[in-house]
């Protein structure tokens, strides 16, 4: 151990780490950094919280209201869930996982980090002289003919971004086709790399589509001309299509890479091979493929025709096939196993519980009659908050935790973990059910006031977001100082069967002391019923 | 350390996994591209749908004669990056230098043209924005407007790939000197795969804007 060199000892100086080329210390830098943003995001959240506490607009204008949401979900969905899992654990994991010394474009991939802080440092701005009002979506007219925030500067942050995920999806699919370590061929491959795979396809495929949409928006305000403006010509319903077009494989990419923690931390903790392997890995593709045929459900009561609704919907309810395929098979993968309940795993326990609610609402949004009833309600923010917060961040947690370890080479406290994992999914429920009951009762989202009536279930949401705020503050302060005073993790601390977990903790600079060869199927772990005394090993995958 | 381990960087095997890294991320960042143009023709689908006699109209304010010349420039430029690989294989490193300044000279006369026309149009009170004039005519009940919108189109489209071209330009004389002075020139074969697979699909582009804009 003592002669071992850490890819965190490889130098210590800032320059080390900010011209590194090292794929483990690129997502160190966008640990630090996304963590950053989700905490300005949620304190806009914060915010606007407060000021639902009452009924009348006491706290903030209702222009300050919108510039507050508006912020809170383009930070939250561009600065935080898209790159939350790719950019981090992805960047840690892609080449650890596959047996690689590193990605296939290590200063593309450093480039790609840059263009992110860039768009970030573009939003902050935004953030400080005075915010944007268009809301997550930026639609048009709010972003050109009645615009009167910084729209393009925010638009230009995002478009920035997006190129920053354009090359991580590029240099992740490069790598894994091929720079796969020898016997590990594509059926082998941890589901991780699966669901990696195939948010990368829609990374490179959908955020073009969002990058000339923005680009638009910016020329119809700079030339004043009518591109989606229909007072002189436009057509608003175009900048739909092509905002939905991207935005909802986006919403995939801001879940399949928590799918794929998930399937990393189930069998580990059932101690059993994970149920159905190429129906998850398949399925991944699915909704990977499948996502780009449904957008038209965002527009069902914008004006479109009946039969696109109709169509729309159908497919809609497709995409919830390999979603569902995914559930059924953790869940087979938990039966009979012998589930001990560690962090990581109360996290993914909850991820399944709270992603099949957002999934079901999904599904119920679908349906056309219903959608009407609900659209722009706060139905629709709990659904997807139950599936990108409920979901992917409750898997950005368990993924955290799982290979805290292995980044770090420390553990953390194992009760305070527990605890906690507890503590964000009772104040997740308790934020977000009511939003539920609201939608249903008819308060429209986005409004700053609301009749009387509908304040109880306002007050439940705000303490339930204060709880949750607890559970997002508390893991920053013991995971930093496990940091100093956590037990050293050995090199396998969850007796996993992951190839990461095949090299030290914290792993080399370049991973491996040699190449890896691989013998066998991922997710071999024994069955307590079976031959109990072998412990699995993953260098038995190994020669 | 042996001459070939040298040009292969750290975390590739052989030359051939590199090479085959190299191949893939081009295509895949020309599939980016297509989608990302792929919007603009979304677009342009949707408005000439809607104001056809407009961009029939619009169309008329082109010179055919130079859109037609600059696509047979950007056609030659292809040949010769597409025959110096050729060369590239056979070691006439001297050849390899010389189709690639020929082709950047090609893609350069192309800009001229191109920014000629861009002239004339802003001359003739065309581009889109407050400057833009249109001239109601009593026969035809064309908005101004709906033309402006083809002139924003053909302003975006040919501009976005007039600034691909300035990429690529740069890229294949940039690629061209380095070639000449490097001590080791046949490590350069990925980079010449690569850039020359940008500049096919650069020509591409034009290939279905010209039509689009200029032919109808
Ligand atoms: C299981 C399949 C899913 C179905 C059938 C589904 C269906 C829908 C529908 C019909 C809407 C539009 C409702 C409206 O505006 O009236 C919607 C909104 C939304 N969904 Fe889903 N959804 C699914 C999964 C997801 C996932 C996985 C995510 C994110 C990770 C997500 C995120 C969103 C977001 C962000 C919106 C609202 C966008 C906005 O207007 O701001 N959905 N969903
Ligand atoms: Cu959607």
């Amino acid at each position: 151990m003592a002669t071992h060199q850490s890819y965190l000892s490889d130098g210590t100086t800032l320059r080390s780490w900010l011209m590194t080329l090292d794929h483990k210390r690129i997502a160190i830098l966008y640990m630090v950094s996304l963590t950053f943003f989700f905490f300005v995001g949620g304190a806009a959240a914060v915010l606007f919280r407060l000021e639902l506490i009452t009924p009348q607009g006491d706290l903030v204008s209702s222009d300050t209201y919108n510039r507050l949401f508006s912020i809170h979900g383009i930070i939250m969905v561009w600065f935080f869930l898209i790159p939350a899992v790719p950019n981090v654990l992805g960047n840690f994991l892609v080449p650890l996982m596959i047996g690689a010394r590193d990605l296939a474009f290590p200063r593309l991939n450093l480039a790609s980090w840059y263009l992110f802080m860039a768009g970030g440092l573009f939003t902050l701005y935004v953030v400080i002289a005075g915010g944007v009002d268009t809301g997550w979506t930026f639609y048009t007219p709010y972003s050109s003919t009645y615009a009167n925030s910084h729209v393009i500067l925010a638009a230009t942050g995002v478009f920035i971004t997006g190129f920053s995920s354009i090359l991580t999806g590029l240099n992740f699919i490069v790598t894994i086709h091929t720079m796969r370590c020898p016997g590990l061929k594509w059926f082998r491959l941890p589901l991780f790399i699966w669901s990696m795979y195939s948010t990368s396809l829609i990374m490179v495929l959908a955020t073009p589509i969002l990058a000339v949409t923005l680009a638009l928006v910016a020329v119809e305000r700079l030339l004043g001309v009518g591109i989606f403006d229909p007072g002189i010509g436009g057509d608003p319903l175009l900048f739909q299509h092509l905002f939905w077009f991207y935005s909802h494989p986006a919403v995939y990419i801001m879940i399949l890479p928590g799918m794929g923690v998930i399937s990393e931390i189930i069998p580990c903790f059932s101690r059993k091979p994970i149920f159905g392997y190429e129906f998850i890995a398949m399925a991944s593709l699915a909704i990977a493929i499948l996502g780009f045929l449904v957008w038209g459900h965002h527009m069902f009561v914008s004006g479109q025709s009946l039969y696109a609704g109709l169509f729309f919907s159908l497919l809609s309810m497709l995409v919830a096939v390999p979603s569902a395929v995914k559930v059924f098979n953790w869940t087979a993968t938990l039966y009979k196993g012998s589930i001990s309940l560690t962090t990581p795993m109360l996290y993914a326990l909850g991820f399944i519980g709270l992603f099949t609610m957002g999934g079901l609402t999904g599904i119920c949004l679908a349906t056309l009659a219903f959608d009407v009833h609900v659209h722009d309600t706060y139905f629709i923010i709990a659904h997807f908050h139950y599936i990108m917060v409920g979901g992917m961040v409750m898997a950005y947690l368990g993924g955290m935790h799982f290979w805290w370890p292995k980044i770090t080479g420390r553990m953390y406290s194992e009760w305070l973990g527990r605890i906690n994992a507890l503590i964000v999914f009772a104040g997740f429920n308790m934020t977000f059910f009511p939003q539920f009951i609201l939608g249903y009762l008819g308060n429209p989202r986005r409004y700053h006031t609301y009749p009387g009536e509908f304040q109880v279930f306002h007050i439940m949401s705000t303490l339930g977001a204060s709880i949750l705020g607890i559970g997002y503050l508390l893991p920053l302060f013991y995971l930093l100082w496990s940091l100093k005073y956590g037990k050293r993790a050995c090199d396998n601390p969850w007796d996993a069967t992951g190839l990461e977990w095949a090299t030290t903790s914290p792993p080399p600079a370049h991973n491996f002391r040699e190449t890896p060869v691989i013998r066998e199927p991922a997710y071999q772990y024994e069955t307590p019923h079976s031959d109990s005394k072998n412990k699995p090993n993953p260098k038995t995958r190994l020669t | 350390m042996n001459r070939t381990s040298s040009i292969v960087a750290m975390q590739f095997d052989d030359s051939e996994q590199q090479h085959s890294a190299a191949l893939l991320g081009m295509w895949i960042f020309l599939a980016t591209e297509v989608l990302f143009f792929g919007g603009l023709f979304v677009a342009y689908t949707v408005y000439r749908y809607e104001y056809s006699d407009a961009f029939a109209e619009g169309s008329e304010h082109l010179a055919i004669w130079s859109g037609a010349v600059m696509t047979g420039l950007l056609l030659m430029g292809s040949l010769l990056i597409a025959l110096s690989e050729n060369v590239f294989e056979r070691d006439h490193m001297h050849r390899v230098f010389w189709n690639l300044i020929s082709t950047a000279v090609l893609g350069i006369l192309f800009l001229s043209f191109e920014f000629y026309e861009y002239h004339d149009l802003i001359k003739h009170q065309l581009f889109p924005g407050a400057a833009f004039h249109w001239p109601e005519k009593q026969s035809t009940p064309l908005s101004g407007r709906s033309v402006e919108i083809y002139f924003v189109l053909f302003f975006c489209m040919t501009g976005l790939h007039a600034l691909h071209m300035i990429i690529g330009i740069s890229l294949v004389s940039g690629l061209a000197f380095y070639l000449r002075y490097s001590k080791n020139p046949r490590r350069l074969k990925n980079p010449l795969t690569v850039i020359g697979l940008y500049w096919h699909f650069v020509d591409i582009i034009w290939i279905f804007l010209f039509p689009l804009f200029y032919l109808i």
